[in-house]
């Protein structure tokens, strides 16, 4: 008798806490990308949404607000709130965006965005903020795969004060550098960006016309850093690399050379190597002699055919 | 005689390591969790051991025991708190907070036998282990030591990572609970002090590499470094995660269950050496749904931050009392 009363206070127990299931997948709302533009007091926040049982692969939902936030919100109440961010895999960031406002947007995704795979976070450049996020997403995932550019939301807490990222130009990448309180650095020529996607460690291959379009080149490429008592060398290795030739000049290889230490030497002179971590060069001098800033820095460059 | 008394080794590792994987995650620097480490430790298996002698002098009084077992009833409530909201950051809204008491208590009828919590701990153990080399596997492309924070953590820094490292949980207290206390030695409290501490800093230091500084503004930065893994054998890698997450809780409250019916009593009956009597489940359904029920909206973290300084006074009242308790019963010898 006793234990017939507990189960049935138990069954009564149970039923207080009895909450709202929830939906199924298939009624849900399942986003690919957000897109941010606007700027504070009038941001804008673009859903890219699969569009099941539709022509078009994707479709756009777009809130307005006062905050990124606020603007999130209003995106998910047109869509009953029933959102689900599993399968989203791309972030895209407003032009001009500083370091503050992109660790801001940051925090909201890491927050809102849940559960969420790797997601690639890509600054969008001045001549590609007027085009719809549909467009933008599926451009953008064709060109990440062919340039094998990658980074994951964690990139943008990485380092205090600074991040880096692609910035989407149309039809390249570049890649810019947001510092707290001072003025982002981007890097629009093709190579200069992708070489300092790949020291990031946010690329893996060179694809791009070297400057003066006298040669393409085309390769995979690995860093390896080694700190000694003088500083830290990257090593740059570029492995079956293919560089055609589009002028009259023959040299390639010292070209291509030539043009990654000018581009070197334009990043080291654009970003403070000693004090940035852009080129993560901190760990590796403070493992070899307790320093944290390295007093040099410079690129060694070789090429393997496999 | 082993099938009396086996061996619970295994049930108290996974209730710290996982205190470690849903709660105390990077919170210190990877650099100043490996350098206290030895210290940490050491304070531990201290604490433990001479708890584990004063015990024996009181053990006998009704206060310490009542008190232990509330502690162990609050923490089992937490423990299904702290998963639910873990399932409703990862997954808003997938599973109620029903589906995850159902989920959790009911296999521990189960283990109501002491050699059912300590076979399913071997196992959900060696799991554990396959599990996290599974996702360092697939994680490893994106572990950096560049991303490594050099430099001194300077006096705030040691601070934290000792204070982080030295959280008093219940598993450290409970070996002194079982029975024939005079078979078992302090390798015990010291496997486990070195364990829990290397394992936490083992894990600070992978988050440093996946996350850099930002491990720290991550929500839930292991499952969200399982999410990132793209091993193709498993796509969703923290689904892996979840599941042994849920068959370590579980473990977890079948023991602390056992814990408090041998503090309330339990302990005079040969019967419950071994097993909790089914008549026990009723109540403890009851009270854990009613706990649930009633701290709903509590907030986990800061319940097992008061978890931790509350055992370490009561651990300190209770090496005391030993103390004195044993220091009189020598005088009145002599």
């Amino acid at each position: 008798m006793r234990s017939k009363k507990a189960l049935l206070m138990l069954a009564a127990m149970l039923l207080l806490l009895t909450g709202c299931g929830a939906p199924l997948l298939s009624e849900r709302a399942v986003v690919r990308a957000v897109c941010f533009r606007g700027a504070a007091q009038a941001a804008r926040v673009s859903l890219v949404l699969e569009a099941a049982g539709q022509e078009e692969a994707f479709q756009t939902v777009t809130g307005r607000g006062a905050s990124y936030a606020a603007a999130l919100k209003d995106a998910e109440r047109q869509l009953d709130g029933a959102v689900f961010y599993g399968l989203m895999d791309l972030a895209l960031l407003p032009p001009q965006a500083g370091w503050e406002q992109a660790v801001e947007i940051g925090r909201l995704l890491a927050d809102t965005a849940l559960p969420a795979p790797r997601i690639d976070v890509f600054l969008l450049s001045a001549r590609t903020v007027s085009e719809k996020a549909d467009t933008l997403y599926a451009e953008i995932c064709t060109a990440r795969k062919k340039y094998g550019v990658s980074n994951g939301l964690q990139q943008l807490f990485a380092r205090e004060n600074e991040c880096a990222l692609p910035v989407w130009q149309g039809t390249e990448f570049g890649f810019g550098v947001l510092r707290q309180g001072r003025a982002a650095t981007v890097w629009a020529e093709p190579l200069t960006a992708q070489l300092a996607a790949v020291l990031c460690g946010q690329a893996d291959r060179f694809d791009c016309v070297l400057p003066g379009q006298d040669f393409s080149l085309a390769c995979k490429a690995g860093v390896y850093r080694q700190a000694g008592a003088g500083g830290v060398c990257l090593q740059l290795t570029l492995r079956n690399a293919q560089i055609e030739a589009l002028g009259a000049n023959e040299d390639g290889q010292a070209a291509v050379e030539q043009a990654l230490q000018h581009a070197f030497a334009e990043i080291c002179t654009q970003t403070d190597t000693a004090e940035s971590g852009l080129l993560q060069l901190q760990a590796w001098q403070f493992a070899e002699d307790g320093r944290t800033k390295p007093p040099s820095v410079r690129l060694m460059i070789q090429t393997e055919q496999e | 005689m082993k099938r009396e008394n086996p061996d619970l080794y295994a049930a108290l590792l996974l209730g710290i390591l996982l205190h470690t994987l849903l709660c105390a995650q990077a919170r210190y620097g990877a650099r100043a969790g490996l350098l206290a480490l030895p210290f940490s430790a050491a304070a531990l298996t201290l604490a433990a051991v001479l708890f584990a002698r004063a015990w024996r002098q009181l053990e006998g009084l009704r206060a310490p025991r009542w008190g232990l077992a509330a502690v162990l009833a609050a923490g089992s409530a937490f423990e299904l708190l702290r998963f639910w909201q873990l399932i409703q950051t990862a997954y808003g809204g997938a599973v109620t907070m029903l589906g995850v008491c159902l989920m959790l208590l009911l296999p521990v009828v189960y283990l109501r036998r002491v050699s059912a919590i300590a076979q399913t701990a071997n196992v959900v153990l060696s799991l554990a282990a396959v599990a996290g080399v599974v996702l360092l596997i697939s994680i490893a492309g994106e572990l950096r030591p560049a991303n490594l924070q050099p430099g001194d953590p300077g006096q705030a820094g040691w601070r934290q990572a000792l204070l982080w490292q030295c959280s008093l949980y219940p598993e450290f207290l409970l070996p002194a609970l079982w029975p024939d206390p005079d078979k078992r030695g302090p390798h015990t409290a010291a496997r486990l002090a070195v364990c829990g501490t290397v394992f936490s800093a083992a894990v600070h230091l992978i988050l440093e590499l996946y996350a850099g500084a930002g491990a720290r503004l991550l929500p839930v930065p292991v499952h969200t470094a399982a999410q990132a893994g793209t091993l193709s054998l498993f796509k969703r890698l923290e689904w892996l995660q979840l599941i042994l997450w849920s068959m370590m809780v579980t473990v977890k409250l079948a023991l602390y269950l056992y814990a408090a019916v041998r503090l309330l009593g339990g302990r005079g009956n040969k019967k419950e050496n071994n097993a909790v009597g089914l008549d026990r489940f009723p109540c403890y359904f009851l009270l854990m749904a009613f706990l649930c029920a009633a701290w709903r909206k509590a907030d986990t973290e800061t319940f097992f931050v008061w978890q931790s300084r509350l055992l370490w006074l009561f651990a300190a009242a209770v090496i005391l009392g030993g103390g004195l308790q044993y220091l009189c019963g020598r005088k009145k010898r002599c």
